[in-house]
């Protein structure tokens, strides 16, 4: 489990609590997050992994899975 | 800091005279010496087995004494240890070692662990370890954390799959420690009666070693199940501790004829089940001693127990012993579904010194173990029991039974353990399990299993129990046993109890019971009142005929019959003459006999049913009072379309066999003017045709009700007849919007499809939120609806043009029309209008300067925030709905996937907008280059919206 993920299921689970486990798999739609709830996440991952997220990619529904988030935030942490 | 088990062990080993007898086991003694120096060699044997510490370790071990060696060896080893009952069966203890990944077995007989697990994994003998002579019997010095696991243990809940638990070090240490304070004195002797493959095995062989005592164990298993044998050998081996269950304990007072000396029982510690009064009583009648009773309380999960209680004999009289107190470093917590603290509800336990939670289920670990609710920086989490508790003014908490003990019968609430002690209360029985069932007639019913002295028939039984509860909560089943299966751990085993419809039974319904003095009464002053020869009892005053005046007579001749005042709501409340019989009954015995439980209804006031003149006013609010209707409608989460009034007429088209495309492709999305210096107008919408018009063509009428007198009456009436109701609220009284609920009034539009006059809630549709697609049934009480009407009238008369009741019947069966009937409807009618849409593509430059000069600053941001973003998420609403109508649209012509892909990027230029929006609005940060370029994104939104009108004007001509 990386460290990203690990930062990005902490934060979602402090959105929507610990009733579902979260995993790679998980998709992003059905966590039940709104618009507003994404860019709560963008902006704290932005903060935590000192990252700036392209504006483009602040939309939800440019990621299915929670890994391809994860991915993506990998790559900019490059 | 505290000490690890095994440092204290260690030390008390030390400590002890080495021939001081550790272990008593039937007639064999083993000493200190001899014990320490088996586990030695065990914990040797694992470290040159090159077992890395927290290895886990299955003991298959049918000796006892061996068994307690061996667990010691493992935890000096630093290993977790895993005891086994032998004769458990080899299939559970295989699937219980694979649940807790186990692969490492001891055992004192390899043929029967030969049975055991997958065959690759490593099975020793441990006699012929201990009789190896290269091994080191003297422990070996080594270094262990209290944050070490050093045990798991199997529960099976109430599912009745088996977990694994995973005990931690300094999580028996506290509680051992604990234990020892309590006692309070050293060389006790501790009897050692569970089964090894239950956590409370772990007090019977750790106590004794923290205060320099004895393990007394019985010989084997038959002295523990003939409790006149256990007695004795409690005398005989002069027994100072004892842990059991209640039911272990009743158990051996039952198989006394009378009284016996207990002269050197000191504590008798009774956990793993509810503790009666009658058991305390019977336990300081039975055993004559000078001994404390601590009533013990915990969870496996959260390390033996936490709370304690001290019996005394003014408890013999209690209703309900209590659970007592938190033992040091616990805090225990009652708190309601909200995590509120409450005075009763479910019992949550925090403690530093749990276990370490389950093993390989993170899901559940979730579940059960919650973060502190009043301290966000807290790191020790609450675990969740699953227990019902009360806190009584004396700071005693008192154990009100599981969570899912409390069942529903025909939509009235049963506790089963009230049920079960009123049971026993009756002369002669001992004892009463009683269970609810609904599975093999598909009836719901409750059965009640009775041991007793007395040769009692089901009917005295329940004729008993009809004088004190209500007759819903009488069992219908009675099944009279010698005694009940026992699980393993001497607690009784409900799914072992036979089926009370297969076996010889008697089946008793006890409203049927004849004879009965309250019937045949109110029969007969019915059957008067009503001015016909018999009345059915099955039927309610209402259904007879009876009319409201003569409902005035009904009730003082039940006056002068009783002496018991009826009220109108409760002659109108009883579904049937039988209830109205109980309900005088229930206020006969109230102030002789205080047993009632609550009625759970809501109950309507006297002055609305005062100004009843007939018969048929009086029918029809009997029937929205009592009846029920519940339709099942699917929800629209495809889309959010329009506003919240469109998702509602969506679901229910689709209910009614209809294409959702009907709404859909009705509408042409406009974008709205923006004047210079005013806030832009929202999207507007064209509409091919009228509501009205658009549902006749469905097969569905649509009324619409000004304003609704009784909006409970009239909600029911529609869906009586079928109908749905889209409603209109105020978001500020529905309870189940936490957004809203008494923040913020705000109007919107439910779908009602269902209504409960017992428990007076409707079905409605509603989402979590206001931005959440996620519509869904869910209930509203009467009370909610009514205030959320009423204050949408009031405060928003013009929302959805003031239609804020919308009755929709189905009038026909239409056929779904295809697909190209609605194209064609789409397309003539935009082609019609083309004019009228391109100029307003005009409008999307102006919301550009709009956007532009209220993002100067981020105080302008602040300020405007609220109307961009719902300018905004209306646009980006329109076009993702265009763009599903267009993928649908695929069907007809495949070019529509370009016209499908263009909506998408023109709302996702929308969206970056407001995205850059809502962080800035997150942040307080002015991200000036980020909102320059959103913006200018518009200039290709422009572009891209003329574009494809342009195209479609091609192509449909």
């Amino acid at each position: 489990m990386s460290k990203v993920f690990n930062a990005v299921s902490e934060i979602i689970y402090g959105m929507i609590g610990r009733d579902r486990v979260i995993t790679n798999e998980t998709e992003i739609a059905e966590l039940g997050l709104d618009s507003f709830q994404f860019i709560q996440l963008c902006v704290q991952i932005e903060k935590k992994m000192k990252i700036k997220i392209p504006d483009d990619k602040l939309d939800i529904s440019e990621f299915v899975s929670i890994s391809d988030y994860v991915e993506m935030i990998e790559t900019l942490m490059k | 800091m505290i000490k690890t088990v095994q440092e204290t062990l260690i030390e008390k080993l030390n400590d002890m005279d080495p021939e001081h007898v550790l272990i008593t086991y039937g007639e064999t003694e083993y000493s200190v010496r001899e014990v320490k120096a088996q586990a030695g060699k065990i914990q040797n044997w694992i470290v040159r087995q090159g077992m890395e510490p927290g290895t886990s370790i299955a003991l298959i071990i049918k000796d006892r004494e061996l068994m307690i060696a061996g667990i010691l060896g493992v935890l000096f080893a630093r290993c977790v240890f895993v005891p086994f009952e032998h004769d458990m069966p080899s299939k559970v203890i295989s699937e219980m070692m694979a649940l807790a990944k186990i692969e490492t077995i001891l055992t004192d007989d390899l043929d029967l662990a030969s049975e055991i697990g997958k065959g690759d994994d490593t099975r020793f003998d441990v006699n012929g370890l201990l009789k190896n002579d290269e091994i080191e019997s003297s422990l070996t010095v080594m270094e262990y954390s209290g944050e070490d696991p050093i045990y798991a243990y199997f529960t099976s809940g109430t599912t009745g799959r088996p977990k694994a638990i995973l005990g931690q070090n300094k999580g028996l240490a506290h509680f051992i420690g604990w234990e020892s304070k309590k006692i309070g004195s050293t060389n006790q002797r501790v009897s050692q009666l569970t089964s090894p493959s239950h956590d409370p095995f772990l007090r019977d062989i750790f106590l004794p070693f923290f205060i320099n005592g004895t393990i007394c164990i019985p010989k084997n298993k038959a002295v523990i199940l003939d409790g006149k044998a256990l007695v004795r050998w409690i005398q005989a081996s002069e027994i100072n501790v004892i842990h059991c269950t209640p039911s272990l304990l009743n158990h051996a007072l039952l198989a006394c004829d009378s009284s016996v000396a207990v002269r050197n029982l000191r504590f008798l510690f009774l956990a793993g089940e509810k503790l009666t009064a009658r058991l305390v009583d019977k336990c300081f009648d039975t055993l004559r001693g000078n001994y404390a009773i601590e009533n013990l309380y915990g969870p496996t999960e959260t390390t033996m127990a936490k709370l304690c209680y001290d019996v005394s004999e003014e408890d013999r009289n209690k209703e309900n012993i209590p659970i007592g107190k938190p033992i040091d470093d616990t805090e225990c917590y009652i708190l309601d579904d909200d995590l509120r603290p409450c005075e009763q509800g479910e019992i949550y336990i925090r403690t530093s010194y749990g276990t370490l939670g389950y093993v390989n289920n993170d899901e559940l670990n979730h579940k059960a173990f919650i973060r502190n609710p009043f301290d966000c920086q807290d790191k020790v989490l609450l675990y969740r029991t699953g227990d019902l508790g009360r806190i009584s003014p004396d700071g005693n908490i008192e154990y009100l039974g599981r969570k899912d003990r409390q069942r529903k019968i025909r939509g009235n609430r049963v506790e089963l353990s009230y049920v079960e002690e009123q049971i026993e209360r009756i002369d002669g029985v001992r004892k009463c399990v009683v269970t609810y069932n609904d599975s093999t007639t598909g009836k719901e019913f409750l059965a009640a299993y009775i041991i007793s002295n007395e040769n009692y028939s089901g009917k005295r039984i329940s004729d008993e129990l009809l004088r004190r509860m209500p007759s819903y909560m009488v069992p219908a089943h009675y099944v009279f046993m010698d005694e009940f299966p026992m699980t393993a751990n001497m607690k009784i085993d409900e799914k072992a109890l036979p089926d009370p419809t297969r076996t010889v039974t008697e089946e008793i319904s006890p409203v049927d019971a004849p004879g009965d003095f309250y019937e045949s009464k109110i029969s007969e002053i019915c059957s008067d009142v009503l001015e016909v020869p018999s009345v059915d009892l099955d039927e309610s005053y209402v259904s007879l005929g009876g009319t409201s005046l003569g409902v005035m007579t009904l009730i003082s001749r039940i006056y002068e019959e009783f002496s018991v005042e009826m009220s109108l709501e409760d002659v109108l409340m009883s579904d049937s003459l039988r209830s109205m019989a109980e309900i005088i009954r229930e206020k006969q015995g109230e102030n002789a006999d205080d047993t009632g439980v609550k009625d759970q209804r809501q109950k309507y006031s006297m002055e609305e049913y005062l100004n009843l003149s007939d018969s048929g006013n009086l029918k029809m609010l009997y029937e929205a009072v009592h009846g029920g209707k519940v339709t099942h409608v699917e929800p629209f989460n495809d889309i959010f379309y329009r506003s919240c009034i469109n998702n509602a007429f969506i679901s229910a088209l689709k209910h009614w066999g209809q294409d959702e495309l009907h709404i859909l492709s009705n509408d042409l999305a406009l974008y709205g003017a923006a004047e210079k210096g005013k806030v832009p107008e929202r999207v507007k919408y064209l509409e091919n045709r009228k509501l009205q018009e658009l549902f006749a063509d469905a097969g569905i009428e649509m009324q619409v009700l000004e304003r609704s007198e009784d909006i409970v009456r009239d909600v029911a009436g529609v869906l009586n007849n079928d109908g749905l109701v889209v409603l209109g609220v105020d978001c500020y009284f529905e309870s189940i919007r936490k957004d809203f609920y008494l923040k913020d009034h705000w109007p919107h539009n439910i779908l009602v499809s269902g209504y409960d006059g017992h428990l007076k809630e409707v079905t409605v549709t509603e989402q979590t939120g206001i931005n959440y697609l996620d519509y869904h049934e869910q209930k509203l009480s009467f009370l909610d609806m009514e205030y959320a009407y009423q204050s949408n009238l009031q405060r928003f008369p013009s929302f959805e043009d003031g239609k804020s009741f919308i009755a929709l019947y189905q009038s026909s069966h239409e056929g779904k029309k295809d697909i190209s009937h609605y194209y064609k409807s789409y397309t003539e009618y935009l082609r019609d209008s083309m004019d009228v849409v391109k100029k307003h593509l005009d409008n999307i430059r102006n919301i550009g300067v709009y956007l532009q000069e209220r993002t100067q600053s981020l105080d302008e941001i602040n300020k405007e925030y609220s109307n961009m973003v719902m300018l905004l998420d209306g646009i980006i609403d329109s076009k993702t709905a265009q763009a599903y109508v267009y993928e649908r649209f695929i069907e007809i012509s495949e070019e529509w996937s370009w016209g499908r892909d263009v909506m998408n990027e023109i709302g996702k230029a929308w969206k970056r907008i407001r995205n850059v929006i809502y962080k800035i609005k997150l942040t307080q940060s002015y991200e000036e280059e980020s909102l320059m370029e959103a913006i200018s994104g518009l200039d290709a939104v422009d572009h891209k919206e003329r574009t494809f009108y342009d195209w479609t004007v091609n192509l449909i001509g």
